[in-house]
């Protein structure tokens, strides 16, 4: 049943002269009905927050070595400062949730560039081949469908391995070095930018296809309707059409795209880190933590737990919102 | 005609039945005080609230409403198919002597599509895709006559002749896209007859159809209807297709009956002040008027239906003290004159 | 004011690898007619015979393959860019579909606007004031304007729309089947709107409706569509008193009377309309026709003007009226 609050003249009205009634408004109030996304967003929250106070937080410098014994147990004090190890140390004694912290910044920092520079790269070749068809069209989809048609993970393993093993190959404008090295905290000296950077480059390259595709169908959907033969019958001329009705109408869902991309990008980069063609050691990420936490997991068990349920919780966090997104942005459910 | 043989049979038999148990005769369906709700997440939405409705035996009652007056959710809640979170709250289906709303479920399959039997708004969609449309017909006769394949096959073209589809043998081979919308209604209307049910529920069955093609199917109907003696419950919004097909109308306002009357009295004395308004507002073919009436404003909101009576915020009929009654306390429906029932105030005494 | 000449306009199928046009949908096959200043013109016809391609071709809201429309004495068709949006303000649409002809993420006050500002109304205190006379005028509330088409119901948002098409004063509206959507005591509100909104802005109407009733109680002029061509177009009164093709009579036989004391002999059709990508040889209506002749499967009978002021396209009609001739003669 239309819900027709419009008749209720009294009772809502006050309602009506606030702008609070907008789409934005009542998405919100659905969302924060689904628990489990607020759940996981306090979670993500509270990761994001420490990994940007990584450096005040950290109780010891990035990559020192030796601090203690390899493998201390958690919670064991230094021997030289007194500061505590509370996660214990590595496999070269390094502090773990010193390097927990960096590891979340690059880990975090990387699934939102790439999520980000994705989303961006395929919504604008989506909507484009959407609206225009013909040629437009058809150069995205075949490019889509040769995409579609190799097998992602190999050949992802494959140009990473050869990227990331000689980083230089693709020459960085350097502000765009130093932007990266700022906000993930990276060292300026050695190839540890590049290669961030690189995997930043790698994983975009293959993930704007989703939101491309999503883009256009919902675009092709969108310009079937009636408002946009509307307002092109007013005399609105394309820019205005794609921009104030086409967009805002085929976003909700890449909103949700754009979550689930985030966990998509954050388990991928994990994965070729892990697998030693991603960010490799000493450069911190959940991945190659975990790489190494495997070597040593027979005798000390507890480690590979330590980058393990960090992993675990972001991308089932991302998920999680984007259900509860996905939910709250239905326009079948009613208002 | 052989094929409308067996449903004269079996309807004399069951009426034969029904005559030596008890005195119900004549009554095909009787609907008691039904009320169905929807709980949403924004509260109870009391779609069908005390509906009461006879259907007798080879008689065709139009249920004559606009959109979400409850009348599709009256017709899925006799064949008991209101899904979640739809509930029939309250009252009896009684159909033939049994109270629908107390039999087991699996009772209930043995009656829908076997005795009674429903037609759709959107023929198309309540076709199966996959399926041609012969084995879709079979596999009714599969599941209420446990007819075989072959015989199933059989029985599927005689129907399909019987509702005039032209080259029988070869359409049942058709699937559902290979047909056009008046086709498809044929169709469903003998998967509908396949079992020669005692009641027939069509539920806006030519909304979806063009002028030409509705001229077609409700000649089939009528005809179909002549033959076999099935009884109607025709659900439509169109004044003129009740008034070409009834015998009888319901009214229905906002999840309640609002007057009932054999069609000739609801045309020429409608009592209810909706009932006027709704005859008065359609633009009738020959007759032009510089106006048409109107009835100021919209359906109420059925999560939060007015307290009196439904129809009070619309209504123009009386002014002043007389409507102080109605906006508080709602009209019974009441027999005003013979068979004719009507639920307001004004025909109080 | 408005002249329709041989307008045409095909569908390509496209198939195969290349796209190549492997069929064409033949929507609306070289339909002429004239609206003139001030009145309705109703169209009808059953779905797929082509009144809605006609109003929106009209508009160019689709390009046409051939044919021409004049309106006001400018050629519609050859108009380009600053022109061609000039024209766009004096001819507007109202739209079927109420639940998607508004943008659902913009509020609707700012959706009526959308025309003044794109026809360069930048001071947003006057584009305001127009918006408001508009809603109060199609019988909306100031408040309204801030809210969003889905709190309101089918008749308002259909109100909202008449609103959005108004905002610009046209001086021709086509209504495409602008009541179909709406429950019957809605239709009536909105059916009374249009003829009051007529008298009072001197608007001319394309009217198109596949409900005979609706189109016969607000048009002036009715044309009736048959799979792509007109086959009758004359006043209304002529139209439903004394129909001469064959079709027309049908379809007025064939609509349901909201009442049980009159019995009609019914014409019931056989068959169904054929597509439009095939259609019949001849006349197109022969293979349903109940008084087709033998020449009616070859030869497709021109549009004429058989009785003054009532044109119709059949052999039979034009053989009657010329027996009739000749009788009173």
């Amino acid at each position: 049943m239309a819900s027709t609050t419009a008749d209720l003249p009294a009772a809502s009205r006050g309602i009506a002269l606030r702008k609070s009634e907008g789409q934005w408004t009542i998405v919100l109030r659905r969302f924060r009905r689904h628990r489990l996304a607020m759940i996981s967003l306090f979670v993500l929250v509270l990761i994001f927050v420490a990994s940007l106070m990584a450096p005040i937080l950290a109780p010891f410098p990035r990559d020192a070595t030796g601090l203690a014994p390899r493998f201390s147990p958690p919670l064991t004090t230094n021997p030289q400062t007194g500061t505590l190890h509370i996660l214990g140390t590595d496999h070269v004694g390094r502090d773990f949730f010193t390097r927990l912290l960096y590891a979340a910044r690059i880990t975090l920092s990387v699934a939102f560039s790439v999520a980000t520079a994705a989303t961006l790269i395929g919504m604008t070749l989506g909507a484009l081949a959407g609206y225009f068809r013909g040629i437009v069209d058809s150069i995205v989809m075949r490019v889509l469908e040769f995409m579609a048609s190799i097998p992602d993970f190999p050949i992802l393993l494959i140009i990473a391995s050869i990227l990331i093993t000689d980083p230089k190959l693709l020459p960085y404008p350097p502000f765009v070095l130093d932007l990266i090295g700022n906000l993930m905290l990276l060292n300026s000296v050695g190839t540890e930018r590049a290669q961030v950077l690189t995997m930043i480059v790698v994983l975009t390259l293959f993930g704007w296809t989703g939101a491309a595709r999503l883009m256009r169908g919902m675009v092709l959907s969108v310009r079937e309707r009636d408002f946009i033969e509307s307002a092109r019958s007013l005399g609105a001329n394309n820019v205005r059409i794609i921009l104030r009705h086409v967009v805002p109408n085929a976003f909700p869902p890449l909103v949700v795209a754009y979550t689930l991309s985030l966990a998509g990008a954050l388990t991928a980069e994990t994965a070729l880190s892990f697998l030693g063609v991603g960010i490799t050691d000493p450069t911190p990420t959940w991945g190659n933590m975990l790489q190494f936490a495997t070597n040593f997991m027979l005798t000390n068990p507890w480690v590979p737990l330590i980058p393990g349920i960090p992993v675990v919780l972001c991308s089932l966090g991302f998920n999680f919102i984007g259900d509860g997104l996905r939910d709250a942005l239905d326009p079948r459910l009613k208002m | 005609m052989s094929s409308v043989a067996p449903a004269a049979a079996k309807g004399a038999r069951v009426a034969g039945k029904a005559n030596a148990g008890s005195d119900r005769s004549d009554l095909m369906l009787d609907v008691q005080g039904l009320k169905t709700y929807f709980y949403t997440e924004d509260g109870v939405v009391k779609a069908v609230d005390g509906v009461d409705l006879k259907v007798k035996r080879g008689e065709t009652v139009g249920i004559v409403g606009e959109s979400g007056c409850g009348k599709s959710v009256t017709s899925l809640s006799i064949m008991r198919l209101v899904g979640a979170p739809g509930k029939i709250v309250e009252g009896r289906i009684i159909f033939d002597g049994t109270n629908l709303l107390e039999l087991p479920e699996k009772e209930m399959t043995q009656i829908r599509g076997n005795r009674i039997s429903m037609v759709f708004q959107q023929p198309t969609t309540c076709l199966n895709p996959v399926f041609k449309i012969g084995d879709q017909i079979a596999e009714v006769l599969n599941i209420h006559q446990s007819l075989g394949k072959e015989a199933g096959w059989k029985r599927a073209i005689e129907l399909l002749r019987m509702v005039g589809i032209p080259e029988p043998q070869k359409r049942v081979h058709a699937y559902p896209h290979e047909i056009s919308g008046g086709q498809a209604q044929r169709v469903m209307i003998a998967m509908a007859l396949a079992c020669a049910p005692e009641l027939l529920i069509a539920d806006e069955p030519t909304t979806a159809l063009d002028v030409t093609i509705q001229a077609q199917i409700l000649d089939l109907m009528r005809d179909l209807r002549d033959k076999t003696g099935t009884s109607i419950m025709l659900i439509t919004h169109d004044l003129g297709v009740i008034a070409e097909m009834c015998e009888r109308v319901v009214v229905m306002y906002a999840g309640q009956v609002v007057e009932e009357a054999d069609v000739y009295t609801l045309f020429a004395r409608p009592l209810h002040p909706y009932t006027q308004g709704l005859i008065g507002s359609i633009p009738v073919l020959g007759k032009v008027r510089e106006h048409l009436d109107v009835i100021p404003g919209t359906v109420p909101n059925l999560l939060n239906p007015p307290p009196g009576c439904r129809f009070e915020p619309r209504c123009q009929a009386c002014q002043g003290a007389a409507r102080e009654r109605c906006k508080v306390e709602t009209p019974p429906l009441r027999e005003v004159e013979p068979n004719h029932w009507v639920r307001c105030w004004m025909y109080e005494k | 004011m408005v002249q329709v000449k041989s307008l045409v306009k095909y569908f390509p199928i496209r198939g195969g690898i290349l796209q190549r046009t492997v069929a064409q949908v033949k929507a609306v096959d070289d339909v002429s007619f004239n609206i003139k200043r001030g009145e309705t013109l109703g169209l009808v016809g059953e779905s797929g015979c082509g009144k809605t391609t006609v109003g929106r071709t009209l508009l160019r809201l689709i390009p046409a393959t051939s044919g021409k429309v004049i309106f006001e004495g400018r050629d519609v068709f050859s108009l380009t860019g600053p022109d061609l949006k000039a024209i766009r303000r004096d001819m507007q649409i109202i739209f079927q579909d109420p639940y998607s002809s508004l943008d659902p993420r913009m509020p609707i006050g700012e959706s009526v606007g959308e025309g003044l500002l794109v026809h360069g109304m930048r001071d947003s205190k006057k584009r305001n004031d127009i918006v408001m006379e508009m809603l109060k005028r199609v019988g909306l509330e100031d408040y309204h304007a801030r809210r969003y088409p889905h709190e309101f119901s089918g008749g308002q948002r259909q109100r909202i729309g008449i609103a959005r098409a108004l905002a610009l004063r046209p001086k021709f509206i086509v209504c495409d089947e602008p009541v179909s959507a709406l429950d019957v005591s809605i239709q009536s509100q909105v059916l009374n709107l249009l003829k009051d909104l007529q008298r009072e802005f001197g608007l001319t109407y394309l009217f198109i409706a596949h409900n005979l009733s609706v189109v016969e109680h607000i048009s002036d002029r009715v044309g009736v569509m048959y799979l792509g061509k007109m086959v009758e177009l004359t006043d209304r009164e002529t139209l439903f008193r004394d129909p001469l093709h064959p079709y027309t009579k049908a379809l007025l036989s064939a609509i349901p009377i909201p009442d049980p004391t009159i019995k009609r002999e019914r014409i019931i059709l056989q068959g169904e309309v054929p597509s439009p990508i095939n259609p019949p040889s001849g006349c197109r209506f022969h293979p349903r026709c109940p008084v087709a002749i033998d020449r009616c499967k070859v030869d497709d009978p021109p549009f004429e003007e058989l009785k003054p002021g009532h044109l119709v396209a059949c052999h039979v009609a034009k053989q009657q009226v010329e027996e009739e001739k000749r009788l009173m003669a």
